[in-house]
């Protein structure tokens, strides 16, 4: 089991947060709490790099749902970028890559 | 600098103090009758010959009564008496010396004195047993330590049993509610043969997984099974609204793509942004023709239900795009047909089956295996289908951490 650790900075769409570690019912918390404190205005993006996430079990899925409730609420965006194979394929299992936007990266694309 | 120092002793210095010399003029006699603790000699045959002060204190006996009158025994409750003639006598002849044993003294106040007792044989110089110095302590405060201890145990005992008893109270009232959340019983369908199961993950947790079977009228009958987030009672609680959400929403009109909606509507109502809770389920309506039965089915987020074919074929009924139920207000769910012919069963589980943990590596089970294992099965009704699949799970052992529910609906083959 490998810790959960958020690091959170700000990019000129909006806040980024990059998960790291597993996610699961014994801190999934943290990343609701990430999230609220990531303060997302109308009309910005709040960006989750999921890159270097390990394993997520429901409880993990809950808490991306809830960011993403919390975010649409404030009228605002979510994208989740560089999802882990097994999360992508949990996603598009139940139906969530049509909730959640998926990019490969955070990084704008280079000319 | 003190030029005298050297040559005087001080005030501090042991040995010169009033309280060190007058140790000094103390008499071993004094010693021997005031010491804390009783000292008494006996012959051999355990009559006393000599008791100090302080254990006649104890006792409330005089001199005169004991000397030459009572043996040590005579001293000692029946119980210690008993003891002290099939234990510590033979003992103490045998070896010489007896420490540390504890037995109880009878006084004249009426009391019980508990002590510690330790004699020694004092033996001429030819080495023959002269007579028996004994040591008696004062064990009241021991005692009452370990009377103590005694009673701290006897509740620390029932505790347990009390802690015992509500656990097993507890576990029979989770196990009341888990039935609650399925059917009692598969309703008996002319020409269908069906079979569920349910794995709970846990005897003192509430599973997640439901599933239900009921006839609508003649021909139709409706049926779902699905897994809600979370565990305990929360979980048990959603379980319970989707059921019964289900239910009535099938019974009312079953279509399964619309009661799926209904569940979801239902779902968002109850809980709101902060706590999400959804489930995946899967929902469908049987209708018998002739000897087969046409199945519509529709899926939320659900993993997709196995199909195994007369022929020894299996094949997954894909709803990819079904969204969790209980997540969106606009989620769409998808719809599957298929016809069950003789020999044809149909498979509904949960994702404990396919998420159960195999291997040294530990490795998801996942999809393919499932799909080879139920070609390998193919073709077999639904009861045989169930039992085979119950005998994975039990072959998962602990690999299996998650609740797993079956539900299989076939056709019987032509005789």
């Amino acid at each position: 089991m490998e810790p959960l650790t958020i690091v959170s900075s700000r990019t000129p769409a909006g806040p980024l947060l990059e998960v790291a570690g597993d996610l699961d019912h014994s801190n999934a918390h943290h990343l609701r709490t990430a999230a609220v404190g990531a303060v997302v205005s109308a009309g910005l993006m709040l960006v989750m790099d999921l890159g270097e996430l390990g394993f997520c079990d429901s409880s993990g899925i809950t808490a991306l749902i809830a960011v993403r409730n919390h975010v649409v609420a404030a009228g605002a965006g979510l994208i989740l970028v560089a999802v882990p194979e097994t999360l992508r394929r949990l996603l598009h299992l139940t139906g969530l890559d049509q909730v959640f936007e998926l990019r490969d990266s955070h990084r704008l694309p280079s000319h | 600098m003190n030029p005298g120092a050297a040559d005087d002793p001080g005030p501090e210095t042991p040995g010169t103090g009033p309280a060190f010399s007058s140790l000094l003029e103390d008499s071993a006699e004094d010693l021997y009758e005031s010491a804390p603790c009783g000292y008494l000699s006996t012959l051999m045959d355990g009559t006393i010959a000599k008791i100090n002060a302080t254990l006649l204190g104890w006792l409330g006996l005089s001199r005169e009564d004991v000397v030459g009158h009572k043996r040590f025994a005579d001293l000692l409750t029946v119980g210690g008496k008993l003891y002290h003639e099939t234990h510590f006598a033979p003992l103490l002849r045998m070896q010489g010396h007896l420490g540390g044993i504890a037995l109880e003294m009878r006084t004249t106040f009426g009391t019980r004195l508990p002590v510690l007792v330790t004699s020694t044989i004092k033996r001429g110089s030819d080495g023959e047993p002269l007579l028996i110095r004994t040591t008696v302590f004062d064990a009241t405060d021991r005692r009452a330590y370990e009377q103590e201890l005694l009673r701290a145990r006897r509740a620390a005992d029932e505790a347990r049993e009390q802690a015992e008893a509500d656990r097993a109270q507890l576990r029979e009232a989770l196990a009341v509610l888990q039935r609650s959340l399925l059917p009692a019983s598969l309703p008996d369908l002319p020409g269908v043969e069906t079979a569920g199961y349910y794995h709970p993950a846990s005897p003192m947790e509430l599973g997640g997984d439901f599933y239900d079977l009921f006839e609508l009228d003649d021909t139709r009958t409706a049926f779902f099974l699905g897994d809600v987030c979370g565990k305990g009672p929360q979980a048990a609680a959603l379980t319970s609204l989707t059921r019964y959400t289900l239910r009535a929403a099938m019974i009312q009109d079953a279509d399964p793509v619309d009661n799926l909606r209904i569940l979801n509507r239902a779902l968002m109502a109850r809980y709101t942004g902060d706590d999400p809770r959804y489930c995946t389920a899967v929902a469908g309506v049987l209708e018998r023709e002739g000897d087969t039965l046409k199945v519509r089915l529709a899926s939320g987020g659900h993993p997709p239900a196995l199909v195994l074919r007369a022929d020894g074929t299996a094949e997954f009924l894909s709803t990819r795009g079904g969204m969790l139920v209980g997540v969106l207000a606009t989620a769409q769910f998808v719809e599957v047909n298929t016809v069950l012919r003789p020999g044809d069963t149909l498979l509904l589980y949960t994702d404990g089956l396919t998420e159960a943990r195999v291997g040294p590596d530990r490795e998801l089970y996942g999809y393919d295996a499932l799909h080879s294992f139920a070609a390998a099965c193919a073709p077999a009704g639904s009861l045989a289908l169930v039992d085979a699949l119950t005998g994975l799970l039990r072959d998962f052992g602990d690999g299996l951490d998650d609740d797993t529910a079956l539900l299989a609906i076939g056709v019987p083959a032509n005789p």
